[in-house]
C-alpha cells in the first residue's frame, strides 16, 4: 500500500516532466534508432554478390581510406563550402534589400521564394540542364545578343553543379537570414549613413558584422544541406563532379552494399560535425575576444 | 513626402535660424520626425527643396551631408566598443588612429565620461548611452546637429538633467541644433526656437515664450502649457467679449477681425476667483476638485458644463471647498484670442 | 519531362524504398485468395494492370494484387528483410538478373515444381533459372534491348556498329548509362573488340576491356542515371547519340520524336527480368499457375504488342508478324549480359568503373 501511494505521488510529480519526453521520443525514434542501426550496419560484413551478415569489422571503413574515396570526400566538402559561400553571398544582400521593402512587397517576395522551395532537386536539375543546354539554353540568348558565335552547352560541368546547388539552397538561406535581418533596427545602418558611410560601406562595416552569427548559421546550414544533395551532381555534373552522397546512394541502392554505404555516411557525418564544431568554436573565441 | 499614400508633410515653409537650438514639437504622427529625416536625407521629399547654407540639399545623399544625428533608439553599434562607436565617423573619413584616439578622448571629456573608451555598449546605463550617442554625433563637428526624441527613453529626473546638459553643450559649441520632441516642457527648457506641428503642417513658430504668450490657434495654445479655451467674439484689436463680459487681450491672432467668432485662451494663472455676488450669472462656476500642491493650489470648476482650471498663488490664505460656487475673473491684458 | 516516364524508374522510388528498409520492414500481412505480383512501378505496372492481369484472372480465377517495386537492389533488400520477418510483400516478383542471382546465393527464392511449369519448354535455357541442385526457382518474364540510339535530325544516317561510339567524330555527344551493371558497356566493348564476352572471365581480361572502354570517355557528354534526362536530351538533339532502351525509343519515335534505335551489327544488349517466388510465400500453386501462364507464347506476343518487350520464347513459337517482331527485337544475335561477373566481383567492378569514369 505504502509503496503504491509513493509511486502514485512520484508519478504525479513526474507528470509535469512529461513535456520534454515528447521531443525525446521523436529524437529517439526518428534519429537515435535509425542512426544506431546505421552505425551497426557500417560494421557488418559485406557478402559479395549477396547481402551482408552481422559482424564487427572495420573493412568498410578501411575501404573508404582509398585515395579515390578520400578524394571524393575532399571534393564534396570543397564543393559544399563553395555552395555555402556563394548561396550566402547571394542571399544576404537579397534578404537585406527585401527587409527594407514595404510589408506588402516583402510578403510577395517571400511567397515567391516559398514557391521555389517547393521545387524538388529533380525538377531543379532538369530545369537547369535545359537552361544550360546547347539546343534550348541561355547560350541561344547570348547568340541572339551577338555575344556568342554559336550556341554552346554549359552542362554537364562543375559550374553547372555549383549553380544548381546554389539555386537549391538560396531560398533556405533567405529563410534563415530573414528573421534576424528584419529584426535589425533600421536606425543602425541609418546612423552609419549619417556618420558618412556610403551604403556599401554601411553594409560591410555595420550590417554584416552585426549579423555575423546568422551568417555563420546560414553557411553551416547550406554546407550541410548541399553535402546531402545527390541528384543535382549526377544530373548536372560529369562523373568527376559526383559527390560522396552520389556514391553512397550508388552503394546503397544499386550495389546493395549497405555496410559500405553506412560506413561512408557515418564518416561523412563525423567529418561534418567536426567541421561545424571547429567553426562554432572559432566563432565563440572570436566573440569572447570581442567582449574583452 | 509620401508616407503609406498619406502625405506626412504638406507644404512646409520653414526657415531655421543659424546657430540656434530648434525644437520640432507636436503630437505623435504630426510629421516632425519625417521632417527631421528629410533634413537628414533619410527620407526624400516628393517635391520641394531643402536649402542649407544657400546650397540645395535635396540631391546630396545623407552620408555626404556632414550632419550629426542622435536617433531615438540611439543606434549605438553593439559590435563596437565605446571608442570605436565614437570614432566611427572619423574612421570613415580616413583619420589616423592617433587623431581618432585624441578626438575620442576629447569627446568623452565633453560628455563627462572620460576613460570609458574600451568598454562595451552593453555595460552602460541609459543615460550613459545617451551621452555616447551625443558624443558620436558631434565627433565630426557637424554642420547641423539633429536629435530625434533623444531623451524619450530616460526616466523623468534624468531627462530633466539631460535637457539642461544638452542645452549647455549646444551653447558651448554653437552648433545649429534641431530636436524632435513631443514633450512641450522639454521644448520650453531647451529651445531658442520652437516649431509647432500638427497633421504635417506647421502651426506656429518662434521663441518658446512668445509662442506661449501669443498663440495664434486654439491647438497651439492648448499644446504649449495648459489653458482654458472660452468661446469669444472679437470686438476690436485688443478687446473681446466672452460670456457677456468684455476682456482686454494681450494678443490677438493676426487672422482675426472684429465680429469673428474665436476662442479666448485663458491660462489657469490668469483666472482668479471672486465672490459669486461680484460676478455676472454667466461667469459663475462650481468647484469640483481642489488640490493644494504647496507651491500653489489647483482648482477644477464646472462652468456651465465646461471644465475650467484655475491656479491660485500660495499667498492667498483662502480655503476653497468642493461644491462652493465662485465667480470667475479673467485678467486683462494677459490672455490671447486665438482662431478655432 | 517526357510523358513516358521510365519504368526502370531509379531516383525517387528506389531512394524512398531504401529508407524504408531501415525504418520499417514491410508491414504487409498475408491475405486470402489473391496472388501478390510485383513489377517495376510506372509504365510496366500500368501495362500489366491493363492488359495482362484481368485476362489471367478471368481464365484461372486467381485474383492479382499488383505491387509496385523499385528497381536496383532496393526491392531485393526489402524482400530479404521481409523473408527474415516471415512476411510476404509480394508472392511473385519480377527481378533483374543481378538481383535474381544475389537472391539465388541467399536461397531467397522458393523452389518450384517443374511439372507445373510446362511452358518453360518454350524458353531458351538462360531463361530457366535453377539452383545447383537442379531445382527450378524462376523463369524469364520479359526481355528488352539496350541499343544504339541516335537523333535522326542530327545524324541522318544511322550508326551501324557499337564501334561507332569510339569514333572521334562523336566527341562530347554521347549519353551512356552511368553504372557498370546497367550499362553493360563491358559486354559491349568485349563483343565489339575482343570477339565476345569470354574475356570477362578473368580480372586480367576485364582490365583489358576497361582500358579499351576508357578510350570512349572523350565522346561521352553525359553519364546518366535518370532515363528521362537522357531521353529528353536525345529528342532535342542536345545529346544526339548514345545507348538506350529499344522499346521506349520506339514509342518515342512513334510519337513523332526524331529518334531511332538501331540494332548494331554486334547485337543489341538483351537484358531481362525474371519471375521469382519469395521463399516465405504460401501461394506456390497460384504462383506457378501465374508464371506458367506468363510463359505461354501467346501471352509473350501480347506483351510485345502492348508493352513493347521482346518475347522470352523463341520467335517461331509466337504469332508476331514480321513488323511486330522487328518492332521489339532483331534476328541479329544479341549480346547477353554477363550477370555472373557482377554477382562474383561486383564491388571490384563497381570501384574500377567509378574510377574509370570519374578520372
Amino acid at each position: 500500500m505504502r509503496s503504491g501511494v509513493a509511486l502514485k505521488r512520484s508519478v504525479l510529480r513526474k507528470s509535469g516532466k512529461l513535456i520534454p519526453l515528447y521531443p525525446t521520443f521523436f529524437l529517439v525514434v526518428f534519429f537515435l534508432v535509425p542512426f544506431t542501426v546505421m552505425l551497426a550496419v557500417s560494421f557488418f560484413h559485406r557478402v559479395e554478390g549477396a547481402f551482408f551478415e552481422p559482424a564487427f569489422e572495420f573493412d568498410n571503413y578501411l575501404r573508404f581510406f582509398d585515395p579515390f574515396y578520400l578524394g571524393i570526400l575532399q571534393f564534396s566538402i570543397l564543393l559544399s563550402m563553395a555552395a555555402a559561400v556563394l548561396a550566402t553571398a547571394i542571399a544576404f544582400p537579397f534578404t537585406y534589400m527585401i527587409t527594407r521593402m514595404s510589408r506588402k512587397a516583402q510578403v510577395v517576395a517571400l511567397v515567391l521564394l516559398l514557391a521555389v522551395l517547393s521545387l524538388s532537386e529533380v525538377i531543379i536539375g532538369f530545369s537547369w540542364s535545359t537552361l544550360l543546354s546547347r539546343t534550348s539554353g541561355i547560350s541561344n540568348l547570348f547568340v541572339s545578343l551577338g555575344l556568342l558565335e554559336k550556341p554552346t552547352s554549359y552542362y554537364p560541368s562543375l559550374s553547372a553543379v555549383l549553380i544548381g546547388l546554389v539555386y537549391l539552397s538560396v531560398p533556405y538561406a533567405v529563410l534563415v537570414l530573414y528573421p534576424p535581418l528584419s529584426r535589425l533596427d533600421p536606425e543602425l545602418p541609418e546612423a552609419a549613413r549619417m556618420m558618412g558611410a556610403s551604403p556599401m560601406r554601411t553594409f560591410f562595416t555595420i550590417v554584416i558584422p552585426l549579423l555575423r552569427r546568422p551568417i555563420m548559421s546560414t553557411l553551416i546550414l547550406v554546407f550541410v544541406f548541399t553535402l546531402g544533395a545527390y541528384t543535382l551532381p549526377q544530373t548536372l555534373g560529369k562523373p568527376s563532379s559526383w559527390t560522396l552522397s552520389v556514391h553512397i546512394t550508388d552503394q546503397a541502392i544499386f550495389q546493395a552494399n549497405l555496410p559500405f554505404a553506412a560506413a561512408m555516411a557515418i564518416f561523412l557525418l563525423v567529418v561534418t560535425l567536426a567541421m561545424i564544431a571547429v567553426t562554432s568554436m572559432l566563432d565563440k573565441t572570436k566573440s569572447e575576444g570581442d567582449t574583452k | 513626402m509620401e508616407f503609406d499614400s498619406v502625405r506626412a508633410i504638406d507644404n512646409i515653409d520653414l526657415v531655421l535660424p543659424q546657430g540656434q537650438f530648434v525644437c520640432l514639437l507636436g503630437p505623435s504622427g504630426c510629421g516632425k520626425t519625417t521632417l527631421l529625416r528629410m533634413i537628414a536625407g533619410l527620407n526624400t521629399p516628393t517635391s520641394g527643396e531643402i536649402i542649407f547654407d544657400g546650397e540645395p540639399l535635396t540631391d546630396v545623399p545623407s552620408h555626404e551631408r556632414n550632419f550629426g544625428m542622435v536617433f531615438q533608439s540611439l543606434a549605438l553599434f553593439p559590435h563596437l566598443t565605446i571608442a570605436e562607436n565614437i570614432g566611427y565617423p572619423l574612421r570613415i573619413r580616413g583619420f589616423s588612429k592617433r587623431k581618432i584616439a585624441a578626438r575620442v578622448d576629447e569627446l568623452l571629456e565633453l560628455v563627462h565620461m572620460p576613460g570609458v573608451g574600451n568598454r562595451q555598449i552593453s555595460q552602460l546605463s541609459g543615460g550613459q548611452r545617451q551621452r555616447i550617442a551625443i558624443a558620436r554625433a558631434l565627433a565630426i563637428d557637424p554642420k547641423l546637429f539633429l536629435l530625434d526624441e533623444p531623451l524619450s527613453a530616460l526616466d523623468a529626473k534624468l531627462r530633466e538633467a539631460m535637457q539642461i546638459e544638452l542645452k549647455e553643450l549646444q551653447r558651448k559649441l554653437g552648433v545649429t541644433t534641431i530636436v524632435v520632441t513631443h514633450d512641450q516642457r522639454e521644448a520650453m527648457t531647451m529651445a531658442d526656437h520652437v516649431v509647432i506641428m500638427k497633421d504635417g503642417q506647421i502651426f506656429q513658430q518662434g521663441p518658446p515664450l512668445e509662442v506661449y504668450k501669443k498663440p495664434n490657434t486654439a491647438f497651439v495654445a492648448d499644446f504649449i502649457g495648459s489653458t482654458n479655451l472660452m468661446p469669444c467674439r472679437i470686438l476690436s484689436s485688443d478687446t473681446v467679449e466672452t460670456y457677456g463680459t468684455e476682456v482686454k487681450v494681450a494678443h490677438l491672432a493676426a487672422s482675426l477681425k472684429p465680429n469673428d467668432q474665436a476662442a479666448l485662451s485663458v491660462r489657469p494663472e490668469d483666472l482668479s476667483l471672486i465672490p459669486k455676488e461680484d460676478a455676472p450669472e454667466s461667469m459663475r462656476a462650481k468647484i469640483t476638485f481642489s488640490v493644494d500642491l504647496g507651491t500653489h493650489t489647483e482648482l477644477q470648476l464646472d462652468h456651465g458644463g465646461q471644465d475650467i482650471m484655475v491656479t491660485i498663488p500660495p499667498q492667498r490664505q483662502q480655503v476653497f471647498a468642493q461644491g462652493e460656487i465662485w465667480g470667475l475673473q479673467i485678467a486683462d491684458n494677459a490672455c490671447a484670442a486665438v482662431s478655432l | 519531362m517526357p510523358t513516358l516516364m521510365n519504368r526502370r524508374y531509379f531516383l525517387g522510388t528506389s531512394a524512398a524504398a531504401a529508407a524504408g528498409v531501415i525504418a520499417a520492414p514491410s508491414v504487409l500481412r498475408a491475405d486470402t485468395g489473391t496472388l501478390k505480383v510485383g513489377t517495376y512501378g510506372g509504365f510496366f505496372q500500368d501495362s500489366f494492370d491493363a492488359h495482362i492481369y484481368p485476362a489471367f484472372t478471368e481464365e484461372t480465377g486467381i485474383k492479382i494484387e499488383s505491387i509496385s517495386e523499385p528497381t536496383g537492389s532496393a526491392w531485393l533488400i526489402q524482400l530479404q528483410a521481409a523473408a527474415r520477418a516471415g512476411q510476404v510483400p509480394a508472392d511473385v516478383s519480377m527481378m533483374t538478373q543481378i538481383a535474381r542471382l544475389k537472391g539465388e546465393k541467399e536461397k531467397l527464392w522458393l523452389p518450384l515444381d517443374a511439372s507445373s511449369l510446362a511452358n518453360s519448354a518454350n524458353m531458351p535455357d538462360h531463361f530457366i533459372h535453377k539452383y545447383e541442385s537442379g531445382e527450378i526457382y524462376g523463369l524469364g518474364a520479359v526481355s528488352w534491348y539496350i541499343n544504339l540510339v541516335s537523333n535522326t535530325e542530327v545524324y541522318p544516317d544511322a550508326p551501324t556498329s557499337w564501334s561507332d561510339i569510339w569514333d572521334a567524330k562523336y566527341e562530347d555527344s554521347l549519353g551512356l548509362l552511368a553504372l557498370v551493371d546497367n550499362s553493360f558497356l563491358l559486354e559491349i566493348t568485349a563483343s565489339t573488340f575482343f570477339g565476345g564476352t569470354a574475356i570477362l572471365d578473368t580480372e586480367e581480361g576485364i582490365l583489358k576491356v576497361f582500358d579499351k572502354l576508357a578510350e570512349v570517355k572523350p565522346n561521352v557528354r553525359l553519364w546518366y542515371r535518370d532515363e528521362g534526362q537522357f531521353q529528353q536530351a536525345l529528342e532535342t538533339g542536345e545529346i544526339p547519340m548514345g545507348q538506350y532502351y529499344h522499346d521506349v525509343t520506339g514509342l518515342a519515335a512513334a510519337d513523332g520524336q526524331p529518334v531511332r534505335s538501331t540494332f548494331p551489327k554486334e547485337g543489341g544488349v538483351l537484358d531481362s527480368g525474371s519471375w521469382c517466388v519469395l521463399k516465405t510465400s504460401e501461394r506456390q500453386t497460384e504462383a506457378q499457375t501465374f508464371i506458367n501462364y506468363m510463359s505461354r507464347p501467346d501471352i509473350q506476343s501480347k506483351l510485345s504488342r502492348f508493352v513493347g518487350t521482346a518475347p522470352t520464347v523463341a520467335r517461331e513459337k509466337t504469332d508476331l508478324t514480321v513488323e511486330e517482331f522487328a518492332a521489339v527485337s532483331s534476328d541479329i544475335a544479341p549480346i547477353i549480359p554477363r550477370y555472373d561477373i557482377y554477382a562474383q566481383r561486383g564491388d571490384w567492378l563497381n570501384q574500377k568503373w567509378s574510377q574509370l569514369i570519374a578520372s
